[in-house]
Formats: structure tokens, C-alpha cells, sequence
């Protein structure tokens, strides 16, 4: 707590939640359809004070614009920003390299093959409509197990070997997906894996919110409880090990579990860049790196930063709907040149 | 109270033995010092104390108990290290560093006490940096590192102290520093040093290392002779002895014995 004393932690988690409920609000009332905020308060407290299923017909088009189009989008892009952001800070402490973000261990490869297979040759369509988001999630969850495997042949894996298998499979990956889109001689279904591949948030439904939100906070909070182990895993196993602890199967066990963050983002969102690498290093700047205050602060921004990049989404172009993977990258580019240049952030590179 | 045994340690990567048959007893409160040329093995065998490397043959035995039997968190109660080098890729403070210290003591969830930082800030006032400790660690220079991780092993409040050439790099000033904090704490300490001078000023005994085995065992008195230096290094010396007793060992280069 070198940084902070802990009633200016709770004060600054206290702000930030304020901050995103706002950010939440503002963006209900954006779009095509400007609603005024006194509509928008008055249809989320009808439904919260009646007994109705959410999509149970009639309900006028104020309650279906807030309700069926734009809550459930906001929230997913919550979600899907938190979920980002700590397995961002948790593979950073996994392979000990501040350069790492969520999709490292080649599970961006790994989801881009399962959505291309799934989009050009049609497998898995048996799945229901979102089958492409499950062979992403497919996808993206076996290559993480196939990165642990492979790291753990011929000795215990460490941070090295697991990037390098990462870096390996994501290479044998992406050349499968190219193989496949290089023989379809599919126009539009190429299109739509490069649009799915710019990530979106318009899929978004409250069933899969259901499923997706326990788990990412869920998760999230178990790696806030791991603060300390995460604390040492940046210090190197050698150190852990002096210092009464074996990291090798929480490093295991933290993959795992981040990856299953971020097949399940992939699966609602499609691919969504940068915020699980910048996120972390802004956090870091503003609260040290100590993991107990940086994970918690890290979900609340990402959440926010993804709600605000959202809605921006929705306004910037008139009448059309930017996909957000293209503003993030346009607004992430930047900020990171400009940690980059300034000072006192070292990146952890030293001086 | 801390005795270590280390009953015949072999350790060999893949055909190369680089310890063999390595057998030693560390008795409670004494400072023992590893000598020997690059390469002798005095890292590996510190490094099958503090686990970071397992032995392939033989045991070692903190109060003897055997070491493979206990959890690394139980070890790390009963011994602390000072590395050769910390590199860390992220930015700690000094103070949340030091803090690490506390770890072993701690369960997985449970939060720093107003004593876990009572402790932290103790040992950085021993090693003379209490007012760092806000600072990022990477900033330091080599030698305040150094001390730095010192302090975190003291934080650690342990028995005994496994020093891995701790004072390489550091100028004169900070070995002898590091050193002298070292001794004044009455634990166990085991060390491997590369100054025989620095060896001689502060161990009681002396073990020295050749190719994986022990070639000698005494204090510096005994041990610190023109004839074994040269055996066991290949170079020639003068052992001095000062008024104050202490020993000084000079080195004699090759123009100087032509001359």
C-alpha cells in the first residue's frame, strides 16, 4: 500500500463505480433514437419494480430500445472490459513480461481459426446461432491447453517455454486459417471474418450475459484473493521458491482460468485488442503494481473504457456503426505511444 | 537455532558432474564461506540449500530435518537468501518489495499487519534505507538493490542466511557494508564468496571447492595459505598477517615475480 492508504483505495473503487454507472447511463441514452434521461430511469424502474420477463411483448418502444437494444450491449461490453483487463494484468504476471495482453498464448489465433472454420466451412453450425462464437471459444480454449501441454514436455514449463509455445502454435494456427480462406473462394464469407475479427458488441443478449457475467466476476474476483501469489510470480519462480512458495502449478492453474475469460469474451464479442494491454500499465501508473489494488482498479477502468469506447462507437459515425475493435485500436495506439515517451513510466524496463 | 547437513550432494548436468560427494555440517551461529574458482560449484550447492535446484544424489537436513520432506514455505521459515542478482521486469516500490519478506508468514488471503510494515521498515532502517522506501526499486543502483533485498530476507526472520555471492559487482564500501550487517545479526549464514580478503575478515570457516569437491575445510588462520591458494586458484600470493591479526592475502601477478 505504498501508494495508497486503504480509505483512499475504498474512496477511489467508491469514484470508479460511480464513474462507470455514469458511463453506463450515458450510454443508454446515445444512438440513432435519443431518449431522454427521465425515460430511461422511468423504463428501468418499471421493469425492476414489475414481475414481467424482459422480452414479453408490448412493452412500448422506449422499454425495447433500453432494455433489448442497449442494456444488454453495455453490459456485455462491462463485462467483456473487465474480463480483458485482469486476464490482461494475469497473463502479464504469468509469462513475467509487461508486453504480454490477453491473447499472448496464441488463444487470438487459436479463436480466429475456430471462427474461420466455423464461418467458411461451416463446422459446428449444428451448435445454434452463435456457433461461430463457439468455435471461437473452442478455439481459443484448446489452444490454451495445447500451450500448457507442450510447455510441460520435456520438463517443467516456465514463462519462457510457454510464450515460445505460444508464439509456435499461434504460427501453426494462423497458417490453417489462411490455408482455409486461401482455397473457399468465399467473398462474403471472408467479410465476415474480418468483420467479426474487429470485434462487436451488437450480438449481445441477456441469455449469454446470464452465463458470461457470473463467470468473468466470478473469476475475477478468485485472482483478486491470489494478489500475493501474483505479487510473487512477477518476481521470478527462483524468488517464489526462496520466499516459501512453488509456483508452477498456479501459473498452470491461472491460465486456465484466464483463458476461459477470454474464450468467453471472444465468444460474445469477437476480438477485441488492447484493452487487456493497456489497460494494466494505465492502472499500474495510477495505483503501483502491487496486484491487490491493481486488479480490482484494472476491472473497473477496462469496464468503463469499454462502455465509453462503445457508445462512441454508435455516435462517431452518423447513421453507421463503427466496429469497436477500430476505435479501441485508434484510441489505444496513441495512449500507449504516449506511456511509452513519458518518464516516469518505465514499463518496467528500468531506469 | 539453525544446523545445516549436507550429506554427499551430486549434481550433474547431463554428463557434466558439477558436485560430488559434497558433504559439510553448518553449526548454529556460525558464518561459513564457500570459496573457490569460477565454475567450482558454490552456486550450484547453494542453490540445492535454498531448492531452486534439487540434488540428484544425497540429502541436506535443516535441524535435521530432511529438506525434500518439508514444504518450500516451511524452508522458507528457517532460511532466507540474497541472490546474486534481482532483476524484476515490472516496477515495485522498495517498501512493497521488502514487504514480500512476510510471504512465508502469511496465508494465501491474509492481510499485512501494522507489524508485517513494522518489520519491513526495521530491516530497511538496518540496511540504511528507511528513506526509499517509497521509491521504484528499478531506479536504485546496484548496491541499494542489493541492501534492498537484504532487508527483505531480514524481513523474513529467519534462522539462518544463505548469501549467493551477494556482494558481487558492489563496490568496496557496500561488500563490507553488506557484510558487516550480515555478521552483526548472530544467525547462521552460509556464503559463497569470491574475495578471499572479505572471506578471511568474516566467516569462521572456510570451505573450499574445486571441481565439484571439497578441497579444504578450516578457518581462514588454517586454511589461507600461500601453497593452497595457489592450488586451489593458480595464482601466486602473499599471506600478510596485520598487527590487528587479521589477514590480508596479495596477490602476486606474473611481471611482478619475473621482476
Amino acid at each position: 500500500m505504498s501508494k495508497l492508504n486503504r480509505i483512499n483505495f475504498a474512496f477511489f473503487m467508491l469514484m470508479l463505480l460511480v464513474l462507470l454507472v455514469l458511463t453506463l447511463s450515458w450510454g443508454l441514452g446515445i444512438g440513432t433514437v435519443k431518449l431522454p434521461l427521465s425515460q430511461i430511469y422511468e423504463s428501468i424502474v418499471d421493469q425492476l419494480t414489475h414481475d414481467i420477463p424482459i422480452d414479453a411483448p408490448g412493452r412500448g418502444p422506449v422499454h425495447d430500445i433500453v432494455w433489448l437494444l442497449r442494456f444488454p450491449r453495455l453490459v456485455l461490453a462491462a463485462i467483456v472490459g473487465c474480463g480483458l483487463a485482469v486476464s490482461g494484468v494475469i497473463m502479464q504476471a504469468i509469462v513475467k513480461n509487461p508486453l504480454a495482453d490477453p491473447y499472448i498464448l496464441g488463444i487470438s489465433s487459436g479463436a480466429s481459426l475456430g471462427a474461420t472454420a466455423a464461418i467458411l466451412l461451416g463446422i459446428g453450425a449444428a451448435l445454434g446461432e452463435n456457433f461461430v462464437g463457439i468455435a471461437a471459444f473452442l478455439g481459443a480454449f484448446g489452444i490454451s491447453l495445447a500451450v500448457l501441454f507442450i510447455s510441460n514436455m520435456g520438463g517443467r514449463s516456465s514463462s519462457i517455454k510457454l510464450l515460445l509455445a505460444g508464439m509456435a502454435l499461434s504460427a501453426v494456427c494462423s497458417s490453417f486459417s489462411s490455408f482455409i480462406v486461401y482455397f473457399a473462394n468465399d467473398k462474403e464469407g471472408i467479410q465476415s471474418i474480418t468483420y467479426w475479427l474487429m470485434g462487436s458488441m451488437a450480438g449481445a443478449t441477456w441469455n449469454t450475459i446470464y452465463v458470461i457475467g457470473p463467470i468473468v466476476v466470478a473469476v475475477a474476483l478468485f485472482f483478486w484473493t491470489q494478489s500475493r501469489m501474483l505479487n510473487l510470480m512477477l518476481l521470478g519462480d527462483e524468488t517464489a521458491i526462496t520466499l516459501g512458495t512453488d509456483l508452477h502449478w498456479y501459473r498452470q492453474l491461472y491460465l486456465l482460468l484466464s483463458s476461459v475469460i477470454v474464450g468467453f469474451a471472444v465468444y460474445s464479442a469477437g476480438m477485441i485488442g488492447f484493452v487487456g494491454l493497456i489497460v494494466p500499465h494505465v492502472v499500474r501508473m495510477l495505483v503501483g503494481t502491487d496486484h491487490k489494488h491493481l486488479l480490482p482498479v484494472a476491472a473497473l477502468v477496462g469496464a468503463i473504457f469499454l462502455v465509453l469506447a462503445d457508445g462512441l462507437c454508435r455516435i462517431i459515425i452518423p447513421r453507421t456503426e463503427l466496429p469497436i475493435g477500430i476505435l479501441i485500436s485508434l484510441i489505444g495506439g496513441p495512449c500507449f505511444v504516449y506511456l511509452m515517451v513519458k518518464k516516469t513510466y518505465g514499463f518496467g524496463g528500468g531506469q | 537455532m539453525m544446523n545445516i547437513r549436507a550429506d554427499s550432494i551430486g549434481v550433474s548436468f547431463g554428463s557434466r558432474t558439477v558436485l560430488d560427494d559434497v558433504s559439510m555440517a553448518i553449526h548454529d551461529n556460525r558464518t561459513v564461506g564457500l570459496i573457490g574458482p569460477n565454475g567450482s560449484g558454490k552456486s550450484t550447492f547453494l542453490k540445492c540449500v535454498y531448492r531452486v535446484l534439487k540434488p540428484d544424489a544425497g540429502k541436506i537436513y535443516l535441524n535435521d530435518r530432511a529438506l525434500d520432506e518439508m514444504s518450500f514455505r516451511e524452508s522458507a521459515l528457517q532460511l532466507a537468501v540474497v541472490a546474486q542478482h534481482n532483476f524484476y521486469s515490472f516496477d515495485f516500490s522498495v517498501l512493497e518489495i521488502v514487504l514480500m519478506g512476510r510471504s512465508p508468514h502469511k496465508k494465501m488471503m491474509e492481510r499485512n499487519t501494522a507489524e508485517d510494515y513494522e518489520k519491513a521498515r526495521a530491516a530497511l532502517r538496518i540496511v540504511g534505507l528507511e528513506m526509499f522506501e517509497e521509491r521504484n526499486f528499478s531506479t536504485l543502483s546496484g548496491g541499494e538493490q542489493q541492501r534492498v533485498i537484504l532487508a527483505r530476507a531480514l524481513t523474513q526472520d529467519t534462522p539462518c542466511l544463505v548469501l549467493d555471492e551477494p556482494t558481487n559487482h558492489l563496490d568496496i564500501k557496500y561488500q563490507l557494508e553488506i557484510m558487516d550487517i550480515v555478521k552483526s545479526l548472530g544467525i547462521t549464514v552460509v556464503t559463497a564468496i569470491h574475495d578471499l580478503n572479505i572471506a578471511a575478515m568474516y566467516c569462521d570457516t572456510i570451505v573450499a571447492l574445486k571441481e565439484g569437491k571439497i578441497v579444504g575445510v578450516g578457518t581462514p588462520e588454517e586454511l589461507l595459505t600461500e601453497a593452497f591458494i595457489y592450488e586451489l586458484y593458480e595464482v601466486r600470493s602473499s599471506i600478510r598477517r596485520l598487527p590487528s591479526g587479521q589477514i590480508h592475502v596479495v596477490y602476486l601477478p606474473r611481471h611482478s615475480q619475473e621482476a
